[in-house]
């Protein structure tokens, strides 16, 4: 095999791991939008959020310390304990469905039946709330997250990969955090749809995701299941927030990846669970793959708007997205 | 307190605001804000015709402002020396050479069909792919080879940069016309994505590509359409004046030239403001809004719903243009690689909600109050953290704490206005009659 060849496989598999985490942001989207018909603009925020949460917790870091001491003239930074990694997620978690609570209590039951503007600039409000907040409460400088997950290139795939090519060809190089991150996608996925399919509450869920008014009438407490969604939603933005900030330290670009996730969401439909995992993918592989073998002719940096372009053609030709219902009218 | 009163009174609060930074910190600062604040409320105008007054729902307006903001560099930058003999013609015959490709790709697909059509456009978009690339790639290379430290561009016009604001606008509706023959007339969401996608590929395009405006070298010192303040502060006329006024020399000048700009982008301000309320208050704008109200009923009667879209669409793009070549011409500079969408696309949209969309005074209201916000926050919760410190004694290692804590403020502050605004006000301050 020609070693140009192998080096597309390469990428096409960093691709697909790029891919998992434009997937989980998504499937967070889609959880709300289902749920709610909001746009959850404040989701990348969500998975910067936790992630900050979290490194804070561990470290035994004190929230707002800053501006405590900034009043109180203390000098405090840290409690002087670190707690272990599985019960600083399980706080974090905490933390995340109390924020569930608190969107829903302050923000949301105030604007139903609004225009759908209106609730998608409150999440655009509350992105950017939720971003001054995590800077006041842990601080802005890029922290590194370690819960434990493997670190680095596996050896055992470079060495077994390493005879495929020529001399030049060292082996395919995959970071194993990535493959465990595809591992706990795939798994909390599952776990989704488990829960949506066969608990009392994912059924709930799913009827307040067809019919509001039906779900409400059979006596499903909308607030309820909001609250749950949100949590839900922020259950996966930690998640991926552990994936990313493991990755490459928890730092404020995160929220950026917001914006990444709505071409994937055109793509897998708004909808659609698995549409948003499949949409992700397509997207991570397909950006990469792009700017592998088209980038260079023309000029390189693709992979800024290749997910554009790519969600618009497939609005052309499927507007539904791969994954979304059929009722789609064209105007 | 009827309505009027409130919009006065809401406006007179804004005013006063400005005011009482200038008489807190400086006048010149107060200016500043004025003038990017100025700007902001064209740029609201502009989002504002398109979502407040058509529902149509665009999230690239950082696209266009950048677009405006070229065409400032385009306009006013004097030709590079060299430039144009070492390829700069070649350039502009491999851009028409691709436009002929795609031009002669849609005539071949319209005549032929089956098999044949589909290897005729693969023939001819790979051919001229490869043509393009062949006259483009020398040129550019030669061009960008001219001085790169300083120039590497092909250069302006050499022309006034106050024309660059019309011309700002041009560019601008040339990229809505054709998004917008693309994506109007499908569903909403087309219309977002496709404005997201495309000002990201025009930032991209900036960036990159060197030889139009130096990319993210950036294109620095640009022509300014008032005197530059160490001319002032040298002339013997400006320094009797300024004497004459109770000012020393240096303040009078940054004066002088600030509130110089104000007076321009004020008279633009005026200038569309009056021709949208204008068009709204006529039938074609009865008509746009009725559209938005409900669509298939205006398409019922007749009335041609995606002309209008277009129209529109086009108009409120050209304005964010303008304002984007009005905001470079203020800086003196053309930075590709601080265009974010959440300064220059959310940010706006922030200002039309808050002020109060389908309202055009709620937009300028709106484009000051934010622009306000966005700038004093930091500065305010600095002089509140001051104040609620100054009584200690040991205040070495606080100074550091306060300065990086008041950092973070003006995003959290800017989030809690918006929650607040949507939670009570959620048709905005100044909302549609």
């Amino acid at each position: 095999m020609g070693d140009q060849f192998l080096f597309a496989i390469e990428v096409m598999i960093n691709g697909l791991m790029a891919g998992v985490l434009y997937a989980l942001v998504a499937l967070g989207f889609v959880l709300i939008f289902k749920a709610s018909g909001i746009f959850n603009y404040a989701q990348g925020v969500m998975a910067l959020f936790a992630a900050l949460t979290l490194v804070g917790i561990m470290e035994g870091q004190v929230p707002f310390s800053h501006l405590i001491n900034a009043i109180f003239g203390t000098k405090i930074h840290h409690f002087g304990w670190e707690v272990p990694a599985i019960l600083a997620i399980l706080l974090t978690m905490m933390i995340m469905v109390f924020f569930a609570w608190a969107v829903n209590h302050f923000v949301m039951r105030h604007l139903v039946n609004q225009e759908p503007i209106i609730l998608f600039m409150a999440t655009i409000g509350l992105a950017y709330f939720l971003e001054g907040v995590g800077d006041l409460m842990w601080g802005s400088e890029i922290k590194t997250l370690d819960v434990g997950l493997p670190q680095g290139g596996s050896f055992w795939i470079e060495d077994m990969t390493a005879g495929l090519g020529s001399d030049n060809f060292f082996g395919f190089f995959i970071d194993k955090l990535d493959m465990v991150a595809t591992v706990i996608a795939a798994i909390l996925v599952v776990g989704l749809v488990v829960f949506a399919q066969y608990t009392k509450q994912g059924r709930a869920m799913r009827a307040v995701a067809d019919d509001h008014q039906a779900a409400l009438s059979v006596g499903i407490s909308l607030n309820y299941i909001w609250v749950l969604v949100w949590s839900l939603a922020g259950f996966v933005a930690l998640v991926a927030g552990i994936m990313w900030g493991a990755k490459s330290g928890v730092q404020f670009s995160l929220s950026l990846i917001a914006l990444k996730a709505l071409p994937v969401l055109m793509l897998g439909g708004f909808t659609s669970i698995p549409g948003a995992i499949v949409g992700g993918l397509i997207i991570g592989v397909g950006e990469k793959i792009f700017e592998f073998t088209v980038g260079a002719a023309i000029g390189g940096a693709t992979e800024n708007w290749f997910a554009y372009m790519l969600a618009l053609l497939f609005l052309v030709f499927r507007p539904q997205g791969l994954f979304g219902e059929k009722i789609i009218e064209r105007v | 307190m009827t309505r009027s009163l409130t919009n006065i009174a809401l406006f007179a609060g804004v005013a006063c605001l400005i005011l009482l930074t200038g008489f807190t910190s400086s006048w010149n600062s107060a200016l500043l804000i004025i003038n990017m604040g100025l700007i902001s409320a064209i740029m609201a105008i502009g989002v504002n015709l398109q979502w407040g007054f058509a529902g149509l729902f665009n999230i690239g307006i950082m696209g266009f402002v950048a677009l405006g903001g070229l065409a400032a560099v385009l306009v006013s930058e004097p030709p590079t020396e060299g430039a144009w003999g070492a390829g700069g013609f070649q350039v502009i015959g491999a851009l028409l050479l691709g436009f002929a490709t795609v031009a002669l790709t849609v005539f071949v697909r319209a005549k032929t069909s089956g098999r044949l059509q589909t290897i005729a456009t693969l023939v001819i978009l790979i051919g001229g792919f490869f043509l393009y690339r062949a006259v483009f790639d020398p040129a550019v290379e030669a061009i960008e080879a001219i001085n790169p430290a300083l120039q590497g561009n092909l250069g302006g016009l050499n022309l006034p940069i106050v024309l660059a604001w019309p011309v700002g606008g041009l560019l601008a509706a040339g990229a809505a016309w054709i998004i917008g023959k693309t994506a109007l007339g499908l569903r909403s969401d087309y219309l977002a994505i496709a404005t997201l996608g495309i000002s990201e590929i025009v930032i991209a395009a900036l960036k990159n590509e060197d030889w139009l405006a130096r990319g993210v070298k950036n294109v620095i010192g640009l022509d300014r359409p008032l005197p530059n303040e160490i001319d002032l502060q040298q002339d013997p006329a400006f320094i009797e004046q300024a004497a004459g006024l109770g000012l020393d020399p240096v303040t009078a000048s940054t004066l002088y030239v600030k509130l110089g700009y104000s007076l321009m982008f004020t008279a633009v301000l005026v200038l569309i403001f009056v021709a949208a309320q204008l068009a709204l208050n006529s039938p074609w704008g009865r008509m746009v809004r009725a559209i938005r109200d409900n669509e298939v009923a205006a398409r019922a009667m007749g009335k041609d719903v995606t002309a209008r879209h277009l129209q529109i669409f086009i108009l409120g793009s050209a304005i964010c243009g303008v304002a984007g070549a009005m905001m470079v011409t203020l800086d003196g500079q053309l930075t590709p690689g601080t265009y974010q969408p959440l300064r220059f696309t959310f940010l706006i949209w922030v200002m039309v909600i808050v002020g109060g969309s389908g309202n055009n005074y709620g937009a300028v209201l709106g484009g000051f109050l934010i622009w306000f916000l966005w700038v004093q926050v930091e500065p305010y919760g600095a002089a509140l953290m001051g104040f609620v410190t100054a009584p200690m004694p040991d205040a070495w290692w606080l100074k550091d704490h306060l300065i990086e804590s008041v950092a973070y403020m003006r995003l959290f502050t800017m989030g809690l206005i918006l929650l607040l605004m949507l939670r009570f006000f959620p048709r905005g301050l100044i909302p549609e009659r």
